[in-house]
């Protein structure tokens, strides 16, 4: 497992493994599992999640159509309703 | 042993985008939560520290998606008051269309615990890279697509419409995990106010994995309807109209440099005695 991610992390970063053959070679060099290798080369992503057993429902959305925490409006509502309480 | 909070952004691509202070963070961590994008991402995370622990579970359809944000916060925030040193990994930018992190952080600091934010490489970031759009040429307006069809807001057709969660578009309940044909329909129409329907826009999608290809497809509006629409999925309009002169400004604008141009002309005069 750390030897494909830390490919995955290599490709990332290296320009020249920007380039189909140098990514071949380096792939060669290494042994990984046959599937592993083919999902790599084909550009596979999904191959490549299923193959590595990765967690299958991921849902990405980190923000709401409407807030449910206060806006600056509403506490300065709030205050002043305290401020009426108070006052 | 005081308890801090620091939110981390990992970048879009694996690898290529999570700037170092974000990874140091990481690394030195007591404990790491992670809510990234994709599971093998999910994964590289997981190899950077010893308790990494996934806010994925808190997702759950049909369940209000605000309830899950804050259970997420509350998650986050045990762990900070317990004194451990927390981080926080989202994936792109953790501020950028993402309330996990602005809430947590704001929590934190109401009850004293230092928390702070560090940037990555948002969605928005590599949209610009991507389609070559810079922002600054005509102008550009980012909304949520729910809230914008929700709320009454100005379309500047001169300047680009970037609206994200498009997937997502009129989920007025915050339950579910796409919405359908009828949903995009309304979009639609909405747009269609401002552009004609054979206006060309592009279906954008970042770059996840090193092997990923980077999506960039171009369809008519009206296609937008039936068109392959994804949780990640971002809707780009470019403008349809050209920059029109502002003329009562400009005007006075070319009075004041008139003004300024004259006044150093004309040389002081000083009363002699």
């Amino acid at each position: 497992m750390t030897q494909i991610i830390e490919l995955l992390e290599k490709m990332g970063q290296d320009a020249s493994l920007q380039n189909e053959s140098k990514l071949a070679t380096l792939i060669e060099s290494i042994e990984l599992p046959e599937n592993i290798e083919r999902a790599i080369l084909t550009n596979d992503s999904e191959e490549l999640a299923q193959d590595l057993n990765t967690r299958p429902n991921i849902f990405c959305g980190v923000f709401p159509a409407e807030d449910d925490e206060p806006t600056e409006g509403d506490d300065e509502k709030e205050s002043e309703i305290k401020f009426l309480k108070h006052g | 042993m005081s308890g801090s909070l620091v939110c981390v952004g990992t970048g879009m691509t694996l690898g290529a985008h999570i700037s170092p202070i974000c990874r140091s963070y990481i690394e030195h961590a007591d404990v790491v939560f992670s809510l990234m994008s994709n599971g093998v991402v999910e994964r590289w995370v997981e190899e950077m520290h010893s308790d990494v622990r996934s806010l994925q579970p808190y997702y759950c359809e049909g369940k209000n998606r605000n309830n899950t944000y804050n259970e997420m916060v509350a998650a986050i925030l045990t762990e900070v008051r317990a004194g451990k040193k927390v981080i926080a990994a989202f994936y792109g930018h953790p501020g950028v269309f993402a309330c996990v992190a602005h809430r947590a952080i704001a929590k934190a600091q109401s009850e004293d615990f230092p928390a702070h934010m560090e940037p990555g490489i948002s969605a928005e970031d590599c949209l610009f890279a991507d389609l070559n759009i810079d922002p600054g040429k005509t102008g550009c307006l980012h909304f949520e697509t729910s809230q914008f069809m929700f709320f009454q807001r100005r379309i500047d057709p001169a300047a680009h419409l970037i609206l994200w969660q498009v997937g997502l578009a009129g989920d007025k309940s915050l339950t579910k995990f796409s919405t359908g044909k009828a949903y995009k329909q309304v979009l639609v129409d909405l747009l269609s106010e401002t552009y004609p329907l054979d206006h060309q826009v592009i279906l954008y999608q970042a770059k996840v994995l090193p092997i990923d290809t980077m999506r960039a497809e171009k369809i008519t509006l009206a296609e937008l309807i039936t068109a392959d629409i994804y949780q990640h999925t971002t809707l780009v309009i470019p403008p349809s109209e050209k920059m029109q002169p502002n003329q009562n400004i400009v005007e006075r604008l070319a009075k004041l440099d008139k003004q300024l141009t004259t006044d150093k002309i004309q040389p002081k005069l000083f009363l002699v005695e």
